[in-house]
């Protein structure tokens, strides 16, 4: 996983985007993955870095993990009834 | 004879390869263009403003390949001394096969103003809605077999 920038001047401020990828390369195969980080607003003043999120990722782990513990939760609670 | 044999493989091991090369040429160049110049796009100012988009890029892709080389002892050149005109006749093989696939998703709008800038998420409603109907099927399975577990006591 590597970072990478890519910079612009817009309105007097430097601003730097981030992004992570992940290559994975051999001569017949490749995969490659690459997601937004983060921006780096860079102006006289200072530096700030504002992250960028993934909603829709963190919900859809959230709703996915949650169906996940309500399966394993049924699951236990049926091999219970039946032992009793 | 064996001269000739030998002549006649290298041809199709020409043709092969060449294609073969051509096709990793590509793969390299759509390769590199998925690259992080494909997760932010080129910045658009509109109405006072400048908009960036980011996005998440996937790509996959593989392929292989395979062949039969010369058996017959036909001549590989013609009569002229050139290339033979068809490689096929002497049921020389090559073949090869490739597949692949890019994905994209945008994730967030980045807005540059006067007032400074800020990241506006991009939330996919369709795929949430997936997942909640998904989770919310969960829980209907959770609480039946809680239910049937409670009353079979």
């Amino acid at each position: 996983m590597t970072t990478v920038e890519v910079a612009h001047v817009i309105e007097g401020r430097r601003i730097v985007l981030e992004a992570r990828v992940f290559r994975a390369r051999r001569p017949m195969v490749g995969f490659l993955w690459a997601r937004p980080a983060a921006v780096r607003v860079e102006t006289p003043e200072g530096e700030r870095r504002l992250p960028i999120r993934d909603v829709t990722r963190r919900w859809q782990i959230a709703a996915y993990g949650f169906s996940l513990l309500c399966l394993a939760a049924g699951a236990l609670a049926r091999r219970r009834g039946q032992k009793e | 004879m064996a001269k000739e044999k030998g002549a006649n493989t290298k041809g199709v091991e020409r043709t092969g390869v060449a294609a073969w090369q051509a096709a990793l040429g590509r793969f390299d160049k759509l390769y590199e263009a998925a690259s992080h110049e494909a997760v932010f796009a080129e910045p658009v100012a509109a109405e006072g403003a400048t908009v960036i988009a980011a996005a998440e890029v996937m790509m996959g892709m593989g392929m292989g390949g395979g062949g039969s080389f010369p058996t017959s002892e036909k001549p590989a050149v013609s009569p002229e001394g050139g290339e033979p005109d068809d490689v096929s006749a002497n049921n020389d093989n090559f073949g090869g096969g490739g597949g692949g696939g890019a994905y994209s998703r945008p994730v967030a709008i980045i807005v540059i103003d006067g007032d400074g800038v800020r990241v506006e998420p991009v939330v996919d409603a369709t795929k949430l809605a997936l997942a909640g109907i998904t989770a919310f099927g969960s829980m209907i399975f959770m609480i039946t077999r809680m239910w049937s577990a409670a009353r079979g006591k």
